[in-house]
């Protein structure tokens, strides 16, 4: 499937992107430590709104970012989260060791 | 919507639905705002609203704890004159609460008109206060999302009633209301 991206538009998106986890870093010297985990989240499910708005997801990154979505808008449990996220990074390597067999 | 009832289902909306919403609705959030009650009466505080596009992302790279793009962003802004008292020079710490009891109006105000909001506390105070072109006068307390709910999460769990209220004395009755 052919995919056209606006280029100046996926720059600002990018240039945005960055302020942010730059932002991130500077406050996270006076925040929780645990921020640091969700700012991560976060960055994960801006970079893939990102994608999503250039035309550049597939069925299993738009599934991750909507389980990401939901893990934003819940409370901060640090151990659902934890449960939550190591969920997600094996079913990422799943689909990593499928791509992998497939190339 | 009765006011306890809107007191006890208002949630912290972090998600939106990308819906915009209209400066009525905003004027309405703002003049609950200003009804807040403050010490001497002195409104220690300025309102900035944000509702532009392109405004909102830039503040939201300036501002991590804005998790989803909102339709609109009020900062709350402690003025520091009136904020001060003449007599010392420093700040009155009362002139923080009622810049809470302004946050509090607008996210109540929010709830009964089935918007959701959620206050913001960590931005970049320096790098916002540029963004939005502060005078030194006013000082960047606190920003407040708002837009249509996207998800509206469970209730947080609180802490027990016996833990933190007390009759006549700390460690009185341990939250029971009989004498």
């Amino acid at each position: 499937m052919e995919v056209t991206v606006d280029q100046e538009m996926l720059k600002d998106d990018l240039f945005y992107l960055t302020g942010y986890m730059l932002t991130s870093a500077s406050n996270l010297y006076d925040e929780p430590a645990e921020y640091g985990v969700f700012r991560l989240v976060d960055a994960t499910e801006r970079l893939l709104a990102i994608m999503a708005a250039h035309g550049l997801m597939d069925d299993y990154l738009m599934h991750l970012r909507g389980e990401l979505r939901e893990e934003k808008a819940g409370s901060m449990d640090s151990a659902r989260q934890k449960a939550t996220i190591h969920r997600m990074v094996m079913e990422y390597t799943s689909e990593l060791q499928r791509r992998l067999v497939n190339e | 919507m009765e006011t306890i009832n809107a007191i006890m289902t208002r949630r912290s909306i972090r998600a939106f639905t990308g819906d915009p919403i209209s400066k009525d609705t905003l004027d309405v959030l703002l003049s609950a705002a200003v009804a807040a009650p403050s010490g001497g009466n002195r409104q220690p505080w300025t309102f900035i609203v944000l509702c532009n596009q392109k405004r909102l992302k830039a503040l939201r790279s300036l501002a991590p704890g804005m998790i989803d793009m909102p339709a609109a962003v009020v900062a709350l802004c402690l003025d520091i004159p009136r904020a001060t008292i003449k007599e010392k020079g420093d700040i009155d710490e009362m002139a923080w609460l009622d810049l809470g009891a302004a946050m509090q109006n607008i996210l109540l105000a929010a709830h009964d008109l089935n918007l959701g909001a959620c206050p913001v506390g960590s931005f970049h105070e320096q790098g916002v206060s540029a963004l939005l072109n502060l005078p030194p006068h006013l000082k960047l307390a606190l920003l407040i999302a708002i837009g249509i709910p996207a998800i509206k999460p469970a209730a947080p769990i609180k802490r027990p009633f016996e833990e933190v209220v007390f009759f006549e004395e700390y460690g009185g009755n341990g939250g029971s209301r009989d004498a």
